[in-house]
C-alpha cells in the first residue's frame, strides 16, 4: 500500500503512554494516577507528564483532591478526548487493508 | 508508521482493555464472608428452634451481623487505599447492591419487627429480592450463569411455600448455600485463577 493511502495520526495520542492511557480511560468511568501507573508501567514523573499533555489538549479532565491527607489525582476522558480517540481507531484500521 | 508499530499500537490497546476489564472486578471476599455468616446463622437458629430456645436465636442474629459490619469496614477500608478505576458498569452494580441490601434489610428485618407480616415468611420474600438482584447482575455484566441464578432463587422461594415449619428455615439455608454461598465461592476462585494467571 503507499504512504499516501494511510491516514494521518493524531501526534497528542501516537505516544505509547499517551495511547495506553486514553484506552484506559475509554472503557470506564475514572482512573486513578496510582492505576494508570501501574497499568502503563511507567515512573511518576513521567506519567505526569504525558498526562498534562492530554489534558492541555482537552482530551482528559483531571481532578486533584485528597484522600484523607494524601493528595488523590483522577482522570477521566472527555468527549474531546473520546472523538479523538475513535479517530485514532479509525486511522489505525486505514494500516490493515480489508 | 509503518504496519509494524500499527500493530504495535492495537497490541497496547488490546493490552490495556484487558487489564482494566479485569481490574473492574470487585472484591467478592465481603459477599462470601456474609453468606458464610448468613448460613451459618440460619442453621444455628434451626438447631435453636429445635432446641425450643427461641429467646437466644436474636443473638445469634446479632453476632453475625456484628462480624458481617466489622469485616465489610476492614475489607472496605483495605479496598479503598488501592490504585482504582472505576466504570459504568461498577457504579450500576454499586447502586444494584445497595438497593437490594436496604431491601433486605427491610424485608428480613423492619418488616416483621413491625409485624407486617410473620418471621416465617421471610424466606419467601427474600428470595424475591435475591432474584432481582442476581437476574439483573446476569444482564450488567453479561453472565447467563448469574441470571439463571435469579431465576433459581424465584423457584426455590416459590418451592419454600411449600415447606411448613421449622423445616422451612432449615430449607432457606440449603438455598442459600446453594444460590449464593457456591457461586460467590466459584467466583472468588476464578479470580484467584486469573490473577494467578496475570
Amino acid at each position: 500500500m503507499s504512504p499516501d493511502k494511510f491516514a494521518p495520526l493524531d501526534p497528542v495520542i501516537h505516544s505509547p503512554v499517551r495511547l495506553a492511557v486514553l484506552s484506559v480511560l475509554a472503557s470506564v468511568k475514572q482512573a486513578d494516577f496510582g492505576y494508570l501507573k501501574a497499568a502503563t508501567d511507567t515512573t511518576d514523573g513521567n506519567l505526569s507528564t504525558h498526562l498534562a499533555k492530554l489534558e492541555e489538549s482537552g482530551y482528559i479532565a483531571i481532578k486533584k483532591t485528597f484522600k484523607g491527607r494524601k493528595p488523590y489525582t483522577s482522570c477521566a476522558l472527555t468527549e474531546k478526548g473520546r472523538a479523538a480517540f475513535r479517530g485514532y481507531l479509525k486511522a489505525l484500521e486505514s494500516y490493515y487493508p480489508a | 508508521m509503518t504496519e509494524e508499530q500499527a500493530r504495535e499500537d492495537i497490541q497496547i490497546i488490546k493490552s490495556m482493555l484487558e487489564k482494566t476489564k479485569k481490574a473492574t472486578v470487585e472484591s467478592v471476599g465481603i459477599f462470601i464472608i456474609w453468606g458464610v455468616l448468613v448460613t451459618v446463622a440460619m442453621v444455628a437458629s434451626y438447631v435453636l428452634s429445635l432446641a425450643h430456645l427461641y429467646r437466644a436465636q436474636w443473638i445469634v442474629w446479632a453476632a453475625a451481623g456484628g462480624i458481617g459490619w466489622i469485616a465489610s469496614f476492614i475489607l472496605g477500608f483495605r479496598y479503598a487505599r488501592r490504585p482504582r478505576v472505576s466504570s459504568y458498569v461498577q457504579t450500576a452494580a454499586r447502586h444494584l447492591y445497595i438497593a437490594c441490601g436496604v431491601g433486605f434489610a427491610l424485608v428480613c428485618f423492619a418488616f416483621p419487627m413491625l409485624k407486617i407480616y410473620g418471621y416465617e415468611a421471610i424466606p419467601m420474600i427474600y428470595s424475591v429480592v435475591a432474584g432481582i438482584l442476581f437476574f439483573t447482575m446476569g444482564g450488567v455484566f453479561e453472565s447467563p450463569s448469574l441470571t439463571w441464578l435469579g431465576l433459581f432463587w424465584w423457584v426455590g422461594g416459590t418451592c419454600t411455600v411449600f415447606i411448613k415449619g421449622d423445616a422451612r428455615q432449615l430449607a432457606f439455608a440449603v438455598l442459600f448455600l446453594v444460590g449464593y454461598d457456591v457461586p460467590a465461592v466459584a467466583l472468588w476462585l476464578k479470580h484467584r485463577r486469573e490473577a494467578a494467571a496475570r
